[in-house]
């Protein structure tokens, strides 16, 4: 296992947070979904291809969770970028890029995926659990809220929305070291801190995890927006025949 | 004989000639997208709401008037934050009418009551349920064909709408007042959601086209049958059951681990 570098890290962190402040508290303008952030903390680590695809099978996968109204929904982002930094320690150096001629992992990196991907996902469901324990505390920054709105203090009004967004960030950032510790607790306790085969000796093999991972993430996308009719028959006919011709040209 | 007293001013409606100077219009903008930065369950958007408002309100309701203002503003609220837009820009506009004594306190608690529940149906429905699915299926297939560019595809397909209502919304929303429910029915939000979802039904379609073939590679054409027939089987269970996703994705995950240590650690 190659642990990212101390500046790595602190990138990685800040990029946790960043992903959870956008998912509801600030901006929303999507870059804290897993397709941007498993792609930036891939170019932090320096495999932004790997990044890439993890991002873009956890963005399928997660593509049905929508952060409306009350609905409990794991924290994606943050649970991206803590997928990705587990998966860099793994696999620290590949040559493989995602694309339509090769889409799916090889090699060291199909088990690098599969630890990412089960960090992820773990990660995502924790998160869940700390935005529903922020959301309930949060009622203690309407009350605040409510004083400083009492005394006229706009001010004091503005002043607990911005404790608001500085306590997503934290999530994100905390979400993000909890998972890497559980992750190296258990890589220690399965005796994973031991080397592993010399670099190039692995094969290259057709594990089936990322690939399933990936087909179910499509089948997730298409359950989203399937309404039925023949409308929507025609269109994804259409549009499977597209993707047909594409990949004969490419 | 004393005369009767004349009738309150009804709230003004549409002016076309009414525009937020870009100085008032880029804060409120700026302030509105931390609608949803101290999320609650007892009092959801509240305090995001009022702090969006707080610059205007300083200009309208300042100094004894400002306790109300801030108070009528902190109750429950809850809608879509794209959409919340129109209801700002709306309400900005109210309350200046307040304070000129052409409308009451009344009328922007009615236009916030009428319309949080539409705004946030529409909203969601366009936003969660067509736009950014359409997103993930542009920006994967794109990613897929030309690697870091779908990244911008997806930001660009999402927020191209997104920052679009945001800016429009407000500014239609202040022209609009009271009225602005007329303006929403019309837009691109309420009547295009179906396009935009199919949209990404093609982009979905093409994305499983373009796996099948490395899928036969990787895993024959027997293990590309049972991985069409699992996906298939996920699909019809996630449309009853969202929460499931992550599930499939632990199984599909197990499965390769198990694999892994059936081949010998591969």
């Amino acid at each position: 296992m190659t642990w990212p570098s101390g500046s790595e890290l602190v990138l990685l962190f800040l990029l946790a947070g960043w992903a959870a402040a956008d998912t509801t508290a600030a901006f929303q303008i999507m870059v804290g979904q897993p397709l941007v952030m498993g792609w930036l903390s891939g170019c932090v680590v320096g495999l932004p291809g790997l990044g890439l695809f993890m991002g873009a099978a956890l963005q399928l996968l997660w593509s049905r969770l929508a952060p409306v109204g009350v609905s409990a929904y794991p924290d994606v982002g943050p649970a991206t970028v803590a997928g990705v930094t587990v998966a860099s320690t793994i696999a620290s150096q590949t040559a493989w890029a995602f694309s339509v001629a090769e889409p799916f992992p090889p090699g060291e990196a199909t088990l690098a995926c599969l630890a990412g991907f089960l960090v992820a996902l773990a990660s995502g469901r924790w998160g869940q659990t700390l935005t529903e324990m922020l959301r309930r505390d949060n009622a203690r920054l309407a009350y605040a809220a409510d004083r400083a709105a009492a005394a006229g203090s706009f001010a004091g009004v503005e002043r607990e929305n911005w404790i608001g967004v500085a306590r997503s960030f934290a999530r994100g950032g905390v979400l993000w070291v909890g998972s890497l510790l559980a992750f190296s607790l258990l890589a220690w306790l399965a005796g994973a801190l031991s080397p592993g085969p010399p670099a190039g000796s692995v094969p290259r093999l057709t594990n089936p995890g990322p690939i399933l991972f990936w087909w179910f993430g499509i089948a997730a996308l298409c359950s989203v927006l399937w309404r039925g009719g023949r409308r929507d028959a025609a269109f994804t006919i259409g549009g499977a025949a597209a993707g047909l011709l594409l990949g004969r040209i490419l | 004989m004393t005369e009767a007293a004349p009738p309150p001013a009804e709230p003004s409606a549409w002016n076309a000639d009414l525009r937020l100077p870009a100085g008032r219009l880029f804060p409120l903008l700026f302030r509105s997208f931390f609608l949803q930065a101290s999320w609650s369950f007892e009092r959801m958007q509240s305090v995001g709401w009022t702090a969006a408002l707080s610059g205007e309100g300083r200009r309208v309701a300042g100094g004894e008037k400002a306790a109300a203002f801030l108070q009528r503003h902190l109750g429950y609220f809850n809608t879509n934050p794209a959409m919340a837009s129109y209801l700002l820009g709306g309400v900005v506009r109210l309350e200046e009418e307040v304070a000129q004594g052409r409308a009451t306190e009344d009328d922007v608690s009615r236009l916030k009551r009428g319309l949080t529940g539409a705004l946030a149906a529409w909203g969601d429905t366009f936003f969660w349920a067509s736009l950014r699915p359409f997103s993930t299926a542009t920006g994967t297939l794109v990613a897929m064909i030309s690697g870091a560019w779908g990244v911008a595809a997806y930001l660009l397909a999402y927020n191209a709408f997104h920052l679009y209502y945001r800016v429009r919304g407000i500014s239609e929303g202040y022209r609009w007042g009271s009225k602005v429910t007329a303006r929403l029915t019309r837009t691109v939000a309420r009547t295009r959601a179906g396009t935009v979802r199919r949209l990404g039904l093609a982009g979905a379609g093409a994305l499983a086209t373009l796996s099948l073939s490395p899928t036969r590679r990787a895993l024959g054409p027997a293990g590309l049958s049972i991985v069409l027939g699992l996906s298939a089987v996920a699909g019809v269970l996630l449309v009853r059951r969202a929460s499931l996703g992550t599930w499939w994705g632990l199984l599909a995950v197990g499965g390769g681990l198990v694999y892994a240590l059936a081949t010998g650690g591969r």
